[in-house]
């Protein structure tokens, strides 16, 4: 086995909302290696996004990771005191947001934005900074860097702005890099271009990746492995072709078949699941996918599957495959 | 036999057939831009710039493009949600740009719209009945106890219970929501209705079930949809035809297989090409890539409004705009170069 650089061990981030308890990460556990690149997909309220913000520390009240484990090369990152995340977050691990319109300052240029990061932490003077500044836009591909540099995010359109974030994310040649949704506000020929430039950073940096999204064609493009969440946890985790074409959880299926297909001929229906996501306040017993399944059986609606490993490398939590 | 009819109809769009529901030449929709002090135009935002389709009874067109292509502002000029600067929308023979407020009224009740964000497009004050209800009555097309049953025909209809009658737009989730604005514009038994990007906000588990019901609805009430949306599969799905707009115009008009096999416009081609597909082994189709962004629709280039960022661009294209060429089989593009 390739050496692991970041590993997640049953992570719980839990809610304490007046209305109740909201579950929304419930024991998620995953491994990522060096220079690999891992997709997370899930529907709104999955918990895919609450997964990425627990391992970067951003978790705000009444919002609390109550238990598991977050080793970012050996070193658990739930231990460290909020002085030591902050030299880790920005450094050795990065973020991409969804919308790059509000995940930017509006009021600095956005030279002193990415400049902002390695002054921090290299340690470097601000003409210095300045200089990383403009290398990293001329890599992720910004035309006229020496000009843009100077430009506030207003004056950039969609794809600029997202480019940027990439820049200010990867200055610190981070050892994982996490992209929410990175592509979902842009439109689909921007998408391509930013999509293209993500799988070019990946092999240039060797940064490992964690690609958050609602959007299979987007994991089928960047990832190399995929963690499929539903109700805060993995319900199937895989290498991309297995979960793809070989799915084995009925969510997975469910999720394919809801998709209209491009290279589909004539008219087809489309299957779409039944039903709605539970609410994370109030899970039902069992298995939390069971009320939409057409597969359940009764131990379903009273026991939850632990879930099971077919195969080395692929992951299922169903009461179809426990024995 | 649903396929049958629905064959007859792309035949028909294709020959250009007699029996034309909606019929939209060369709308233009400006918007001013203004500065200063004095409020004074400065140039105008050209976001629909010549567009020129029809809509034939019972089949779904589908507008497509990327945003600011101006294909909501051309279903809103339709409606005559906002007055279009130019053109004519003309509805069964009757000429919608000319009519008055009061002399456009009957059409509202043939032409209704959903809308993309089943957030802020239902008043969160009102009941799920009094949405529901307002355009019947409105129309005074029930009264007294009729108004109810017709409320809960609807509400059955759309996959809703009798019971959600009584309750809040909050009170529902996203997919549920935008069931209660089918509702509502099925209210008024329109013709045609223009679905502005109605799954766009939706997952995709709920965005099936969507699209499912607005399909049997079709079948089930002889409906014409415009579909607006930005998501080339779906649009592929649910169209009989598709139109794909750039920059304010029209590119290419095509039934939806041809569409999708043949794409002539350089856009189109680059457009599908960028889409990614939940499919790994396989061929991998060649991605086309587009250099830069879309222009401004305030300054658009000369000529082919395509070309700063088309791969096969020449001379002609700088300099002459080209018009929406029948390429046969109905298959229509605007580009110079297509054939």
């Amino acid at each position: 086995m390739a050496e692991s650089i970041l590993e997640v061990k049953d992570l719980r981030t839990y809610f304490y909302t007046e209305a109740g308890v909201v579950k929304a990460v419930n024991g998620v556990n995953f491994r990522l290696e060096k220079g690999q690149s891992l997709g997370v997909v899930g529907e709104s309220g999955s918990g895919k996004s609450i997964t990425a913000l627990s391992i970067m520390g951003l978790i705000k009240p009444p919002g609390r990771v109550i238990s598991g484990e977050i080793r970012l090369q050996g070193q658990d990152l739930l231990k460290k005191s909020r002085k030591e995340l902050e030299k880790i977050r920005g450094n050795d691990i990065a973020m991409i947001f969804q919308d790059p319109m509000t995940s930017l300052n509006p009021v600095l240029r956005v030279g002193e934005q990415i400049a902002e990061a390695v002054v921090l932490h290299r340690k470097v003077n601000r003409k210095e900074g300045w200089n990383v500044a403009l290398e990293m836009l001329k890599k992720v591909g910004i035309p006229e860097a020496e000009d843009r540099i100077r430009r506030f995010p207003h004056e950039m359109s969609g794809g600029m702005r997202q480019r940027v974030m990439i820049a200010i994310a990867l200055s610190c040649n981070p050892k994982v890099l996490i992209a929410d949704e990175p592509t979902t506000a842009l439109d689909v020929t921007i998408q391509a271009q930013i999509l293209d430039l993500i799988r070019l950073l990946q092999k240039d940096f060797e940064t490992a990746t964690i690609m958050i999204t609602h959007d299979l064609g987007v994991v089928a493009e960047v990832c190399r492995n995929v963690m499929v969440m539903y109700a805060g946890q993995p319900v199937e985790y895989s290498d991309v072709t297995t979960v793809l074409e070989q799915p084995k959880h009925p969510y997975t299926w469910g999720l394919l078949s809801s998709l209209p297909k491009l290279n589909a001929s004539g008219k087809q229906r489309l299957t779409p699941i039944d039903g709605m996501p539970p609410d994370l306040g109030n899970l039902p017993e069992g298995c939390a996918f069971a009320p939409r399944c057409p597969h359940k059986k009764p131990v379903c609606e009273r026991q939850e599957p632990s879930g099971k490993w077919l195969s080395p490398g692929h992951f299922v939590r169903c009461h179809l495959y426990e024995a | 036999m649903a396929n049958s009819i629905k064959d007859k109809i792309v035949d028909q769009a294709e020959k250009g057939g007699e029996n034309v529901l909606l019929d939209v030449r060369n709308l233009k929709q400006y918007f001013p831009v203004k500065k200063g002090v004095l409020q004074q135009v400065v140039g105008q935002v050209k976001a629909v710039d010549g567009v020129s389709f029809r809509v034939f009874p019972g089949e779904t067109l589908g507008l497509v493009g990327e945003s600011g292509c101006g294909k909501t502002t051309a279903g809103r000029s339709i409606l005559r949600l906002t007055d279009p600067t130019g053109g004519e929308i003309i509805y069964k023979g009757q000429h919608l740009e000319k009519l008055s407020p009061r002399g456009m009224r009957p059409f509202r009740r043939e032409m209704q719209i959903i809308f993309q964000d089943p957030y802020s497009s239902l008043n969160p004050r009102m009941l799920v009945h009094d949405i529901i209800s307002e355009p019947i009555r409105i129309h005074h097309l029930a009264q007294g106890k009729g108004v109810e049953k017709r409320v809960y025909e609807l509400l059955d209809l759309v996959g809703l219970n009798r019971k959600h009658a009584k309750r809040y737009p909050h009170e529902f989730s996203g997919g549920q929501r935008q069931r209660i604005g089918v509702a509502r514009a099925l209210a008024v038994e329109p013709e045609l209705v223009i679905c502005d990007e109605p799954v766009s906000a939706l997952d995709v588990s709920i965005q099936a079930q969507i699209i499912n019901l607005l399909e049997d609805l079709q079948n089930e009430l002889h409906l014409s949809y415009i579909f607006i949306a930005h998501d080339l599969s779906v649009v592929k799905h649910i169209s009989d035809r598709v139109a794909v707009m750039y920059l304010g115009k029209i590119v290419e008009v095509a039934a939806s297989s041809a569409l999708y096999a043949e794409p002539k416009h350089p856009y189109t081609q680059a457009l599908l090409s960028a889409i990614p597909e939940p499919q790994v082994s396989g061929t991998k189709k060649q991605r086309i890539l587009l250099q830069g962004d879309v222009p401004s629709p305030i300054n658009p280039p000369a000529g082919c409004h395509f070309h700063s960022r088309c791969r096969f661009a020449q001379e002609i294209c700088r300099q002459e705009v080209p018009a929406l060429r029948d390429l046969g089989d109905g298959h229509l593009a605007a580009c110079h170069l297509a054939k």
